[in-house]
């Protein structure tokens, strides 16, 4: 929460400190030290009100909160076009607009005794509090308990999650059950990832208008670009949180599993970043069909081991780095690329995703004035773009969360990734999930055009998705995927990955109305997908 | 908990030093394959047989073992034709009776399908004493399954490792009936190879703590010296991927399996 100064001072005068969780926005900070000065605080307090700044973090005004503030000041005064003040407008003062657009940007609760913020309004009383109100009352839900969608302390989304793992692995897994939360937590940590998205990474990814889409479809269709981070795809939003927590437990070795390739980067890439040695298994099959980014991982100076056994894909490769990391549990962290495996990795992994939804709030509420769009699209092989890309809308019933899975050459061709669909529960690679699976429970190999969404399963929280009706999922095929994918090509200018391309082949399916606003993970970008696009040119 | 009567139990009551437990695969080298390796083992004077369900997807095992998988899913195992195969197998209207303590290992997603409590009343009838399941953890395990093991009086077989920690090899302890499994080092079955010092100082270890129950040990035991170092610190140690091999260079025959016991115990 944030706390607003005349509160602060309240707490000051007592000696007494806010709660943990509360952080200071600048412009307090400011205003505490101008209001010491005027009131002619002694040396105790105000060694007291410098103690208390210090301890708490410290909300600064980024460039992002640029936009929320100009809404609100706008909306304030009654000059928003896209939001009209139904009450006369006055002015407010600007800090308490920048205090209030910070708590905003920051998904944060506004806690304040001031009479400006405190109207709730009604017609008597016109106050710039009814645009925090409104703004509150986005912020709220998304600050409400996770009730339903929040993971268990065992690792359970409703029926789904756990840790069903042999004994050989379990302290390494329970070690970091024990501290992800509170590394992650840690300020220091906070400080090196944001920095790493921003400067490494590329972030914030754009939200664009597909303007021509837009009007094909007849709706508004929003690209969250994804495929403009580095490396080319969300993964590295992933392998920038886990090598920081590997480096925080004092590893000194990572070992990953690949399909396509893309999480094998992504991974190698932070490795490389950090200096950390780099093992990634990747089916010898997938070896042959994603030559470039075999290149790519040894170029960045990862080994990359061919996993031969079983049908040689990615369930293989997971199965060999699992067996990796029982066989090297003192100093190895193993980096899953999605939100699969055994609890935590799921939780982790889908919060160090959630930045791509936390930016489509801030982006949808500056370009349109609501954080909350219609249907947020994204595709699932395991899952993680679409975790990230669901993650703060989960409590906001409002908004549909749509999966798109692959149904390779069809759902009942018998050669389909299409996991709701063709799926059972069941446990796979240390979780209970949906999966693809014999009446003997043998995994079966799925199959789809794009390497990524080639998995038999899905992660447990889609599979509590799927199972409590919050989720739709659509099953698209490869030849769905691909006119897709060369349908944005031509209209927007942008070559979609093949993964990508199935959540924009979902849209069709959608039965859009006009003033529907749509918001589709573009996961990652088409370069990787060349050679298959082009047999289809 | 204790068992009132259990193969397992009544095994350990009676003996307790260099006890030697053989795993192999179900439906291995060939589906019918399982009988005939079940009845060598005991003619070899086994101690105990571990049969392995085979499992599309075997984190725990090594390559060896996992191939031996494969190859009997192609060969069209699985629980409903394994169970089948042992039906008969206590009693004498089939030839010699089997009396060796039988435990089932394998991974939970296929008896999960097959229904937990289907698959403790199908061991129970076939004469199955205990079964290792890895995947399956301990909190879940003593949650939502304890209830049915015992119901139906099939022991379930823990694992602890270098780094179990101790306050939970005592839990282990505490939850476990017949014998501990001992996983002799950090590693998957099949890849080690000789007895290291921190292997000694971890068996030592585990001497110290006086557990109530037996312990063998597994992985890497594949000669007649990793047994004798085994039997120092433990009741006994288990066999598999050493034995895997052998069926599939030397046959099922009898003789064969008794060579493959005398060489082990020596």
């Amino acid at each position: 929460m944030i706390y607003d100064t005349n509160l602060l001072i309240g707490h000051i005068r007592e000696r007494s400190l806010p709660p943990l969780q509360t952080i200071i926005s600048i412009v307090v900070v400011g205003e505490l030290e101008a209001f010491s000065l005027k009131a002619d605080w002694g040396a105790q307090k105000i060694d007291f009100m410098r103690y208390l700044i210090d301890r708490y973090p410290i909300g600064d005004i980024e460039f992002d909160i640029i936009p929320v503030y100009a809404q609100l000041d706008a909306f304030s005064q009654g000059k928003l076009k896209t939001a009209p003040l139904n009450y006369s407008a006055r002015n407010m003062g600007k800090n308490d607009l920048w205090i209030a657009a910070t708590a905003l940007y920051l998904d944060m609760e506004l806690h304040t005794t001031d009479n400006d913020f405190d109207r709730t309004g009604g017609p008597a009383s016109p106050n710039v509090r009814i645009a925090l109100s409104k703004a509150l009352i986005i912020m709220q839900t998304t600050l409400e308990p996770q009730t339903s969608f929040e993971v268990t302390n065992k690792g359970f989304y409703g029926h789904f999650g756990g840790a069903f793992i042999p004994e050989m692995l379990y302290p390494n897994v329970e070690e970091l059950r024990q501290n992800y939360l509170s590394i992650i937590a840690d300020p220091a940590f906070q400080a090196e990832f944001w920095q790493l998205l921003e400067d490494y990474v590329g972030r914030p990814t754009p939200l664009f208008l597909a303007k021509r889409l837009s009007a094909k479809l007849g709706a508004t269709i929003y690209l969250k670009r994804e495929d403009l981070c580095h490396t080319g795809a969300h993964k590295i939003n992933n392998t920038i949180g886990q090598i920081l927590v590997a480096q925080r437990l004092g590893k000194k070795r990572i070992v990953a599993e690949t399909g396509a390739g893309q999480h094998g980067v992504a991974t190698a890439t932070v490795c490389a970043l950090m200096g950390l040695e780099c093992i990634v298994y990747m089916g010898s099959i997938d070896m042959e069909r994603q030559k470039p980014n075999v290149d790519r991982m040894r170029m960045l100076g990862a080994t990359v081991v061919p996993a031969t056994s079983g049908s040689q894909t990615l369930k293989d490769a997971t199965n060999e780095a699992m067996r990796h990391w029982i066989n090297n549990p003192v100093d190895t962290h193993y980096i899953i690329g999605s939100v699969v495996g055994p609890h935590p990795y799921p939780d982790m992994v889908a919060r160090f995703q959630s930045v791509i939804s936390g930016e489509v709030r801030k982006q949808l509420f500056a370009k349109t004035g609501s954080s909350n769009p219609d249907y947020v699209v994204a595709c699932v092989g395991g899952g993680s773009n679409a975790a990230g890309a669901f993650y703060h809308y989960l409590n906001e019933p409002s908004v549909r969360l749509v999966a798109a899975e692959a149904a390779g050459q069809g759902v009942t061709s018998g050669h389909s990734a299409a996991t709701t669909a063709l799926g059972k529960p069941g446990v796979l690679h240390g979780s209970r999930t949906i999966l693809m699976q014999t009446e003997d429970g043998q995994v079966i190999e799925p199959y789809s055009i794009s390497a990524g969404l080639d998995y038999p399963g899905i992660g447990p929280l889609h599979a509590h998705l799927f199972e409590s009706g919050r989720g739709d999922f659509y099953a698209i095929t490869d030849d769905e995927a691909l006119e897709a994918g060369f349908e944005l090509s031509k209209l927007e200018g942008i070559i979609p990955a093949l993964e990508s391309a199935h959540a924009l082949a979902a849209l069709a399916k959608m039965n859009l109305q006009p003033d529907d606003v749509v918001v589709v993970c573009l996961s990652g970008r088409g370069d990787k997908d060349l050679s298959t696009y082009s047999k289809f040119l | 908990m204790t068992l009132t009567q259990n193969r397992i139990t009544d095994l350990f009551a009676t003996k307790s030093e260099r006890l030697l437990n053989v795993y192999f695969t179900a439906g291995f080298p060939y589906l019918d394959d399982t009988m005939t390796v079940l009845r060598g083992l005991q003619a070899a004077g086994v101690d105990l047989v571990e049969i392995g369900m085979p499992y599309s997807d075997p984190v725990a095992d090594g390559e060896t073992i996992q191939h031996s998988n494969e190859r009997a899913l192609d060969n069209g195992m699985s629980l409903k034709t394994l169970f089948s195969q042992l039906a008969d197998c206590r009693s004498a209207t089939s030839g010699e009776p089997v009396t060796v303590p039988i435990l089932l290992m394998g991974y939970i997603n296929p008896v999960i399908q097959f229904g937990i409590e289907n698959f403790c009343k199908k061991c129970q009838e076939v004469g199955v004493d205990g079964v290792i399941l890895p995947d399956l953890p301990l909190d879940l395990f003593l949650d939502e399954y304890a209830p049915i093991f015992r119901e139906y009086g099939i022991l379930n077989v823990h694992l602890i490792t270098p780094q179990t920690a101790e306050s939970r090899i005592r839990l282990i302890d505490e939850e476990s009936d017949g014998f501990i499994y001992m996983v002799s080092s950090a590693s998957i079955t099949g890849s080690v190879k000789g007895v290291s010092d921190s292997m000694r100082t971890y068996f030592e270890r585990i001497n110290a703590m006086n557990l109530r129950n037996p312990r063998l040990i597994g992985f890497g035991i594949n000669n007649h010296e990793t047994f004798d170092m085994a039997s120092q610190y433990a009741n006994g140690a288990i066999v598999g991927s050493a034995f895997i091999r052998h069926l599939a260079e030397k046959g099922t025959s009898a003789e064969s399996i008794r060579a493959f016991v005398e060489t082990i115990r020596a």
